[in-house]
């Protein structure tokens, strides 16, 4: 029941959740860290008692939209955190945080509680994984880049960051549904431009990823031109991490895995379209992994998904 | 203390949910309304008796909604006032039995 709750709320927060918060509505999800479904007080106290085995490696998970941490839940029991601490010593954090938000707001208040939390962290930290599913991996991206003009203590410990179905150049759905949007909103008739204004309600957070905005001043520059791609992304992977991309694809068909993919994100979104910066080729093809006939939420919590992070972060202890 | 949060904001979304549509659906029926009483209004010979029709209805529609919105934000307060005082009390009942 209490997940049920949780993911209801969760939903919610997905929706319309910028309304929730601006209103200050005591259903609006605050940006937290969790542990057995439980917020956890980002403390020296508060983090010791929730960890009495931490370690010095911690990677940190955060869900997409309309989600919370236990999308990562296998239905056989575990998740990727769970087993990265039982393979390689990680101890796993998860982020819980109101998914209708602005990517921008999200992600400075990730980098805030995430600024806390190596502070108060019981053992000198060496290492911060950063693995985030879809949504969730914007907002580590936002994270990252509010780090990196702030000068973050953590940013130094992040040595990788993994994307799993992340929407890195935006989910054309979302750009489809703000075209009708627009379209509907111009439309003489009463009940059209109701139901544009009832389109309209979704939240900052879905809007967002349209373009996969990461930043307050890309918000501003929303397109209405229908695309599959943004080619002029601003805000490009940060060069100091080493980044790893994971995307799904229902089809076999390369073509409609092309346009399809996991059936809400684009192979060429979920993989960046290959690039770490604009006009370049960066990424190492060993970083990027499709996933054929694998839908968008399966990547959250699926076994062979699991061993292609893991073998990623073994790989990277030698190199 | 977190449930009892999100009821009172369960609660504060189900009036907001009832104040928006109102508001919306007012809206489309004076817009709707509109279009045949516009066309009305210009036929010589019905154009009077027409727009006093348009004035009462619109005034009906508008009063009717602001009732469905009077009464939700009655019904929402008294709720909202009876959580609290239920929160109270188990606040009470817990400091008694610590």
């Amino acid at each position: 029941m209490g997940k049920k709750l949780e993911l209801a709320v969760g939903i919610l927060n997905g929706t319309i959740g910028d309304y929730l918060a601006r209103t200050g509505n005591g259903l609006a999800t605050a940006m937290q860290l969790v542990a057995n479904g439980q917020p956890i007080a980002v403390t020296r106290e508060g983090l010791a008692r929730a960890f009495p085995a931490a370690t010095s490696r911690v990677v940190v998970l955060a869900h997409g939209l309309m989600n919370t941490e236990d999308v990562w839940t296998l239905p056989d029991g575990g998740d990727y955190g769970v087993f990265l601490a039982r393979d390689l010593g990680f101890t796993p954090l998860y982020v819980r945080y109101n998914s209708g938000l602005a990517i921008p707001d999200n992600g400075a208040e990730l980098a805030r509680l995430l600024e806390g939390t190596v502070e108060a962290w019981p053992v000198p930290l060496e290492e911060l994984l950063l693995l985030g599913f879809s949504m969730g991996g914007l907002v580590m991206r936002s994270a990252c880049h509010r780090a990196a003009l702030e000068e973050m203590r953590w940013l130094g410990l992040v040595r990788r960051a993994i994307y799993v179905g992340t929407p890195h150049l935006g989910a054309p759905y979302e750009r489809v549904g703000r075209v009708l949007s627009r379209l509907a909103a111009v439309v003489p008739d009463p009940f059209v431009r109701l139901a544009a204004q009832i389109g309209d309600l979704r939240s900052d957070g879905i809007k967002d990823l349209g373009d996969a905005d990461l930043r307050h001043e890309d918000r501003a520059r929303r397109r209405a031109a229908l695309s599959l791609r943004d080619p002029e992304h601003p805000v490009p992977l940060l060069p100091g991490i080493r980044h790893y991309l994971i995307a799904g694809a229902l089809s076999t068909d390369p073509r409609l895995a092309m346009v399809f993919g996991d059936a809400l994100v684009p192979v060429p979104s979920g993989t960046n379209g290959l690039r770490a910066a604009p006009g370049t080729l960066a990424l190492p093809p060993r970083h990027v992994k499709i996933f054929a006939g694998m839908g968008h939420m399966t990547l959250a919590h699926d076994p062979h998904v699991y061993e292609q992070i893991r073998e990623w972060c073994e790989e990277d202890e030698g190199a | 203390m977190k449930d009892a949060k999100r009821w009172r904001g369960l609660v504060a979304l189900v009036r907001d949910t009832i104040e928006h549509t109102s508001r919306a659906v007012e809206r489309v029926h004076l817009d709707t309304a509109e279009r045949p009483f516009a066309i009305l209004e210009k036929i010589p010979g019905v154009a009077q008796p027409t727009h006093i029709v348009h004035v009462v209805h619109d005034a009906t529609v508008s009063g009717v909604h602001q009732i469905v919105r009077a009464v939700s934000r009655g019904v929402v307060t008294t709720v909202d006032l009876a959580l609290r005082v239920a929160e109270q009390q188990a606040d009470k009942d817990a400091d008694h039995g610590s």
